[in-house]
């Protein structure tokens, strides 16, 4: 059985974000712990009308093949290049990255698992 | 740069979010300040927040003065307008003064650079220490409760140790 194609993850960031190395960590944490092997690009974010067209909304940002599977609901919200990303956690904590679970969830699902 | 360990505190006189005006000057007989950089739409101010809000309200009881100050630009950072602020500090029940720094003067003063950052200042205002709250963004997995046992050195006469640990935070937005 030939192995499963790699999941593509674009991983955006900004220089200053003090989440940037862990987010990164994280991410190839969560490969590992839903058996995904992953093609990633990252992809640093270094003004605002680039932040405008990738509709940036903050470090770190996970675009597992195109998709943030943690998007903002609404409207309304700026790009800047120096922004930063609030997560929900565990019983409603927020904090500066995902919880790796559910971006490891988020991987399973894109690789079919 | 930061003011070292020691030195005398910057002053600062700032409108807050009860609609007055918080002033170093004015707050003379405290036995310590706290004075941290804050804003509101930071991951790591919204992680270290009920906490930092719990710390507040413990050592008002002894004489303590807490003084949150956000500096960001709300142009870029709209979220971190004094209209917001006052809503967030509603919301979230601060017990502490909560003060725009519209002008970026006093951030710059005290050479902060992210949010949160925190300076304790002694009964002579002088900086006791600098940096984080504590060790870790997540509650359950705090070790050494930096800001605490700075407090309580400085309540009980004592030089806090360690003096200063790295901020960890998000950047402090400045104007472009």
């Amino acid at each position: 059985m030939p192995a499963a194609p790699p999941v593509a993850v674009s991983y955006l960031f900004s220089r200053e974000c003090p989440s940037r190395d862990e987010g990164l960590r994280l991410l190839e944490d969560a490969a590992l712990r839903a058996g995904v092997a992953l093609e990633v690009e990252t992809v640093e974010v270094l003004s605002d009308e680039q932040a405008e067209r990738l509709a940036y909304v903050g470090s770190p940002t996970y675009r597992i093949a195109g998709e943030d599977p943690f998007a903002p609901e609404g409207p309304g919200h700026t790009f800047q290049f120096d922004a930063c990303r609030c997560y929900r956690g565990p019983g409603g904590r927020i904090g500066p990255l995902p919880p790796r679970d559910a971006l490891a969830s988020a991987l399973a699902a894109r690789a079919g698992r | 740069m930061s003011p070292a360990t020691g030195d005398r505190a910057p002053g600062f006189a700032l409108r807050d979010t009860d609609g007055g005006e918080v002033s170093l000057d004015e707050l003379g007989g405290a036995p310590a300040v706290v004075v941290a950089f804050w804003c509101n739409h930071c991951p790591y101010v919204r992680a270290w927040e009920d906490r930092f809000n719990d710390i507040a309200r413990e050592y008002s009881d002894r004489g303590v003065v807490t003084v949150a100050i956000c500096a960001n630009d709300d142009v870029t950072h709209p979220g971190d307008s004094f209209d917001n602020m006052v809503v967030r500090a509603a919301e979230r029940g601060y017990v502490f003064a909560y003060a725009r720094d519209d002008a970026q003067e006093v951030a710059r003063a005290y050479g902060a650079e992210r949010t949160p950052e925190v300076f304790v200042l002694d009964a002579a205002r002088r900086v006791a220490y600098h940096g984080a709250i504590d060790d870790a963004t997540d509650p359950d997995a705090v070790t050494t409760p930096y800001l605490r046992a700075a407090l309580d050195a400085v309540l009980a006469g004592r030089a806090p140790e360690p003096a200063s640990t790295p901020a960890v935070g998000c950047t402090i937005k400045w104007r472009r």
